[in-house]
């Protein structure tokens, strides 16, 4: 006789669809979690372990991650710190597989989430699309969308991206009922983070951010390092070879972490083949990294002030990130604000649990409001290399900001716009986010069209950019992003569709690769598509334009072997345009006058 | 503007000026409202920035596109409008001198396009006096001291202006407007 599992029918009133995890990458760790029903979890890999080492471990074609890594003998030769990476350029190429082939920090990203997500599922036994991404609150608009782009890419649909603060915030707010001013100091391994926010019934507002992206437990790694190696062996780090030198750096890692439970110890450490018992006692530590930590309290004071908040009005510091643990944070905090101080949630996972809570609230209609802010000023660069602000920082978000150009020379058809993100005066001392050209405007005398163009951050902080000559209507969608041209929207859009129409993991993420590679390459092409009507013979432009056609109709469809084929054929088709273009040293891709604009 | 529209949904005539459809629910596409007519507030100088910010957390936990993740594409696009569109209007009607200048610019007088020049000799001695004090300041007594004496200049301007509003005097709240962005950006400055 055939029994009904009862219990089985009745749990299933949550679909697999409506599960959405929290998750947290981190410089050091990723964690993941989820809220089921009205129990949150925290997700544990197959060691049994919550907080997954964002590393990874190339060896030959095998990729081994997390806390498998750690095991292995090769581990000092793994990847470390990735997330350090987005801060610069995340799709430039300078790193190697294990099979010597250059890869970018998205690529080492996406290894990570596709790692994470398949031991989650493993864990939970479900299939697992949908996340919530938590990133450093003063990450910029590129790392943004790189650390998205990576997760898009591993399969998963990131149906939100909130700031690690915030995300700690909410979950103090909604586990420990915490209403009033909160300031959440948010101290990691690779980044600093701080949060001014006003918590109250249903609504969780950010007054303000800042930070620095490159500042957290790793500094004070090398920095311990340095001073032990120059106190004792009369060393500096440039005389140790790559290896010595990281296997200290992660001693260090050690003895620092064991400093936060006992005052002083004796250690054994040995450099360059000397073996030396050294006392570490905690002062000696605190000495080392003291500068940084007095940097995290400027950088609080500073936000304090420009909220004009006085300290009194604070309710607490809520203490985020490993690197709290270390007494000298504790200490520092209370000389300088004498406020209470929260860290009853593990500050390794209180920003995953934050997510959870707000992934759960996504996917069953948002109970709690969170408005956030974006961390930096945007603005574009005007004559004399100088930054116009457009929208400044600490502004809630969603905002859109329209501002209209004109030209400065009689008969100028096209404008070019530099977007920029900082607080600096000058362009140069800010981050380039992209640069976008407006072609096709009327010739008219300088001064005369009007040009509007529309700055759009939405709510995962990313800038959509467009632009309408308002004599012609010419509209240009603009989307500042990775070199290859391809937004978010499009990516989120393959993503889910890919989802729906894959039979299995690997085939989802054949399909997202292949077609997310196919849409950049369309766009590459359809930007220089005036040059290739112009330089290429007759035959050569109709069978390109064949093949444009033909993996524009396989992009509706779900055969990653199709695309990639047309992907080769449409390569194949234009490389002898591509060597047209190298030889005629083209200086700008529209090949028409462009001017710096003019307000 | 007021004339009857379609709910791009189901089809029903809607409020012009409405957020929501009457008739089944959904988010509309936003129509053109100024400023004050977003929070359904009446156009004048001073307003109750409690009521301002009660109207403002209210629409937005409408109209966040926190709540439709996974709604269509039509209803996530209309919600961002309308949420980015409250957010800009909730700053600016916040800050008194960007408040003023809704105001004045539906009247024809434009402070970005204006220049900034002040209207008459007086006012202009009024800020350089206080400006020098500014620079002279260097300690942290001295600088609370100023940074008082602006706060109350700012209050006198605020009473002034509004009066020259209720007047409809465009052009004298106009200049008196300027005053109050040199005043602020003092105050910044000192604290
Ligand atoms: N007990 C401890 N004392 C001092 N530092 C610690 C301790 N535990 C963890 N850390 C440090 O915290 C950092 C990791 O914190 P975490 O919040 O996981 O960072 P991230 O989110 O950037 O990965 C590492 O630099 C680690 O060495
Ligand atoms: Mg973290
Ligand atoms: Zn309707």
């Amino acid at each position: 006789m055939n029994l009904i599992n009862i219990e089985e029918a009745n749990n299933k009133n949550e679909t697999d669809e409506d599960i959405c995890i929290g998750l947290d990458f981190g410089t050091t760790n990723s964690v993941c979690a989820v809220k089921i029903g009205k129990k949150t979890i925290y997700l544990e890999d197959k060691n049994g372990k919550k907080l997954i080492p964002s590393i990874v471990l190339y060896d030959g074609e095998k990729k081994i991650i997390g806390n498998d890594a750690v095991k292995e003998k090769k581990f000092l030769k793994s990847i470390f710190s990735i997330k350090r990476y987005f801060n610069k350029n995340p799709e430039k190429k300078v790193f190697l597989d294990g099979q010597n082939i250059n890869i970018s920090a998205i690529d080492i990203a996406k290894e990570i989430f596709t790692y994470l997500k398949y031991s989650s599922e493993n864990f939970l036994k479900k299939e697992l699309n949908n996340c919530v991404l938590t990133v450093p609150a003063y990450f910029d608009e590129r790392a943004r969308t790189g650390i998205m782009k990576a997760a898009f890419m591993s399969g998963l649909n990131v149906k939100r991206l909130i700031n690690e603060p915030t995300s700690a915030a909410f979950a103090y707010g909604l586990e420990k009922n915490k209403r009033g001013n909160y300031f959440v100091y948010d101290l990691g391994g690779g980044t600093f983070d701080v949060s001014l926010l006003k918590l109250s019934d249903g609504i969780f507002k950010v007054i303000g951010t800042s930070g620095d992206p490159n500042l957290g437990g790793d500094d004070f790694d090398d920095l311990f390092a340095n001073k032990l190696l120059n106190n004792f062996f009369n060393l500096s780090m440039s005389k140790l070879a790559e290896e010595e030198k990281l296997s200290l750096i992660k001693k260090c890692k050690f003895l620092k972490e064991r400093l936060s439970k006992e005052d002083e110890f004796f250690e054994e450490i040995k450099v360059k083949g000397l073996v030396k018992k050294i006392k570490i006692n905690r002062t000696f530590f605190n000495e080392a990294i003291e500068n940084l930590l007095d940097r995290t309290i400027e950088i609080s004071d500073n936000l304090l002030k420009e909220s004009e908040l006085p300290v009194e009005n604070i309710d607490g510091f809520i203490l985020v990130g490993g690197s709290t643990r270390i007494k000298l944070v504790e200490e520092k905090i209370l000389k300088r604000f004498d406020v209470k101080i929260f860290n009853d949630i593990d500050p390794d996972l209180v920003v995953s649990h934050g997510a959870a809570l707000h992934g759960y609230e996504l996917m069953n209609g948002a109970k709690n409001l969170l408005l956030d802010v974006t961390p930096l000023s945007l603005g574009i660069e005007t004559m004399g290399g100088l930054m116009e602000k457009i929208i400044s920082r600490n502004t809630t978000i969603p905002i859109v900001k329209e501002q209209t150009f004109t030209t400065h020379e009689n008969g100028q058809t096209a404008i070019k716009i530099t977007i920029l993100q900082g607080e600096r005066e000058t362009s140069k001392n800010n981050r380039t986010l992209g640069k976008f050209i407006l072609s096709g405007i009327e010739p008219k005398s300088a001064g005369i069209p009007r040009i509007k163009v529309v700055f759009a951050l939405d709510v995962d902080g990313i800038l959509f950019v467009s632009a309408v000559d308002e004599s012609t209507g010419e509209e240009k969608h603009v989307v500042v992003k990775t070199d290859d041209g391809l937004n978010i929207k499009d990516m989120r859009d393959i993503v889910e569709s890919s989802i729906k129409n894959a039979k299995d993991d690997m085939q989802k993420r054949m399909l997202i690769e292949s077609k997310i590679k196919a849409k950049g390459f369309l766009n590459e092409i359809d930007a220089v598509k005036k040059d290739i009507d112009t330089l290429c013979s007759k035959k050569d432009i109709e069978k390109i334009n064949k093949f444009i056609k033909m993996l524009k109709d396989e992009l509706e469809k779900f055969d990653a072997d199709k695309i990639n084929d047309l992907i080769e054929k449409l390569n194949e088709s234009t490389k002898s345009f591509a060597q047209m273009r190298i030889d005629e040293k083209f200086s700008s891709i529209v090949g028409e006058k462009t001017d710096l604009l003019e307000k | 503007m007021n004339s009857k529209e379609n709910c791009w949904n189901c089809k029903s005539i809607v409020k012009s000026k409405g957020f929501f459809c009457d008739h089944c629910g959904v988010i509309q596409k936003p129509s053109y409202l100024d400023e004050f007519e977003i929070f359904g507030l009446k156009k004048e100088f001073l307003i109750d920035l409690n009521v301002l910010e009660d109207k403002y957390l209210e629409l937005q936990s409408k109209l966040h596109p926190d709540k439709f993740v996974n709604s269509s594409q039509n209803e996530k696009d209309f919600s961002n409008e309308h949420s980015s569109r409250i957010n800009e209007s909730y700053k600016l009607l916040k800050n008194n001198v960007s408040r003023a200048n809704i105001i004045l610019k539906s009247n024809g007088y434009d402070l970005e396009k204006e220049s900034k020049t002040f209207g008459d000799e007086k006012m202009l001695e009024d800020i350089m006096d206080l400006q020098s004090k500014c620079m002279l300041a260097e300690n942290e007594i001295s600088k609370k001291k100023i940074g008082n004496e602006i706060k109350e200049v700012i209050d006198e301007t605020i009473n002034e202006l509004n009066l020259l509003f209720k007047k409809k005097s465009w052009k004298e709240a106009y200049n008196l407007n300027v005053k109050l962005s040199y005043l602020e950006k003092m105050k910044n400055n000192i604290s």
